[in-house]
């Protein structure tokens, strides 16, 4: 089924980012919401349809989120691992089907206050091994990517160097002290090869968007944003093959994104990537067809991402310097980058088309183009 | 025999006790399906390739191949900050199951797609922890 330009985004919003004690994932949510709706011109009467996003304590599912937002749509769901994504694809097909005609996604969280363990696992023989949190795993894939291709730190620092330029437009932003690649390698290693530099922050806050049929979308005060294509791929198999770290389930998205939609790498205006480690930028950037297997890195320091670049990536800084957010503030800042709003040193001219690739850890891949033109 | 550590997997679970069993005598075993032969680790209640429930441990080669490894400088898990920096490897063996665990090779010496061996840390009275060090 072709589902090209049939939905659109038109509206998004989020709460403030930081460390916000006592304020649960919920809470947040509601101000996430509110602020969508303020975007769109719309009251909450209007939703039709409710998607929330557990947070990673297992929070914000719909009947948590529902009893604040105060009204019962018609739809609800709760995705556990949105990334935008996935919940961007749910709401598309239950717009396409009838099931709800418009949509609020919602994620919130409060890790960073709650104070959550990245680390915590069941005890085993890797955990007993000192094998914990996804820094080890991410540093196994490039560990594996060096010794392949011959990738240098001082390119694959390109991509956290990259975004906190990002950073620096975005007063959103967390993390905005300079940083240039000389500073990115005089950092120390959390677990070489990454740098703490390389992986997320942690943050509290809540990011929302809405969304809607096309017809419906042009009733609305801003620039349509439509959804031109889906694809999602996974591995919920597991860890049962040796080059599972790199993780070939991307590879088959991005060939079913640029199927469908008959789109190819140099279409793309902006780039997204949701990144939990710089190590998902370098297996993306390849797996898309951006840069060449293996030169991910060397691509990334030719300047491509940068601000100015030819393939600006990650425009709000990331997960490694503007937030935390499990990618949802990337899909807000493509948005607003094929609106034309955003801040005008941040600005992409003439941003028509974007990408954003997100993944489920090493177990899923899901990727979206949205753009202006239907 | 060092002293107890934290944070050390009960031996004494149904599905991975035979697993614990043989590591204490420094033998390194993976799960065998008696139907179809599939060979895993970690242990799983159903086999995935064919659903047989009918399932055994077996010795399997000591010997690998180093995936790929990474040097935790920072104590991620807190009970481990005696040990920083410490080495962990994604070692595929011989035989085809993938273990990720402690390695006796210093971040200088180790390299990807080295040859390894089994080596063994009592960690106390109950766990032996596989490692592996060079072959």
């Amino acid at each position: 089924m072709d589902i090209r330009g049939k939905v659109a985004i038109v509206g998004v919003g989020h709460s403030d980012q930081g460390t916000f004690p006592g304020k649960t994932a919920e809470q947040l949510s509601i101000k996430a919401i509110q602020s969508a709706l303020e975007d769109a011109e719309l009251t909450k009467d209007q939703l039709d349809g409710l998607i929330t996003c557990k947070s990673i304590q297992g929070n914000n599912i719909d009947i948590q989120v529902g009893p604040l937002f105060g009204l019962s749509p018609r739809y609800a769901q709760t995705l556990d691992y949105g990334t935008c994504n996935y919940s961007l694809h749910l709401a598309t097909q239950a717009i396409i089907t009838g099931l709800a005609e418009t949509v609020v996604l919602v994620y919130g969280a409060n890790a960073r206050s709650g104070k959550f363990n990245f680390s915590a696992a069941a005890p085993s023989l890797e955990s007993a091994s000192g094998f914990v949190h996804v820094a080890g795993p991410a540093a196994l894939a490039l560990q594996r990517h060096k010794a392949l291709y011959g990738t240098k730190e001082e390119d694959f620092g390109w991509f956290a160097v990259s975004e906190r330029e990002w950073a620096q437009r975005n007063p959103l932003a967390i993390f905005q002290d300079p940083m240039t690649i000389d500073d990115y390698l005089a950092k120390p290693y959390l677990v070489e090869p990454l740098r703490r530099e390389d992986v997320t922050m942690i943050s509290d806050g809540a990011v929302a968007l809405i969304v809607t049929s096309a017809e419906r979308a042009k009733d609305y005060p801003n620039k349509p944003v439509y959804v031109l294509g889906i694809a999602e791929n996974t591995e919920v198999a597991g860890d049962t093959f040796d080059d599972f770290l790199m993780r070939p389930n991307i590879k088959r998205t991005a060939a079913e994104i640029w199927k469908r939609t008959g789109f190819t790498p140099s279409d793309i205006d902006v780039l997204y990537i949701q990144n939990p480690t710089a190590v998902w930028n370098l297996q993306m950037v390849e797996a898309y067809g951006f840069a060449p297997e293996g030169q991910g890195a060397a691509w990334a320091a030719e300047g491509h991402i940068r601000p100015g670049g030819d393939l600006p990536l990650n425009t709000n800084g990331g997960q490694l310097s503007e937030s935390y957010m499990w990618g949802w503030l990337h899909m807000v800042e493509a948005v607003r980058q094929l609106r034309g709003t955003v801040e005008p040193d941040r600005q992409v001219p003439n941003a028509e088309l974007a990408l954003y690739c997100s993944t489920m850890t090493f177990l899923k891949s899901a990727a979206s183009i949205i753009g202006v033109n239907p | 025999m060092s002293s107890h550590r934290p944070n050390l997997p009960a031996t004494d679970q149904p599905l991975t006790a035979p697993f614990w069993q043989a590591a204490k005598k420094h033998v390194l075993t993976a799960q065998k399906c008696l139907d179809c032969g599939d060979l895993r680790y970690p242990a799983l209640e159903i086999c995935p390739r064919c659903w047989s429930t009918n399932q055994d441990w077996v010795e399997i080669s000591p010997n690998g191949t180093l995936w790929s490894y990474v040097v935790y400088h920072r104590a991620l898990d807190p009970s481990k900050k005696n040990e920083i920096p410490y080495i962990v490897g994604r070692v595929q063996t011989d035989d085809g199951p993938v273990f990720t665990v402690r390695l006796d090779v210093t971040p200088e010496d180790a390299e990807v797609d080295m040859r390894l061996t089994a080596s063994w840390d009592d960690a106390d009275d109950e766990v032996t922890l596989v490692r592996f060090t060079t072959a």
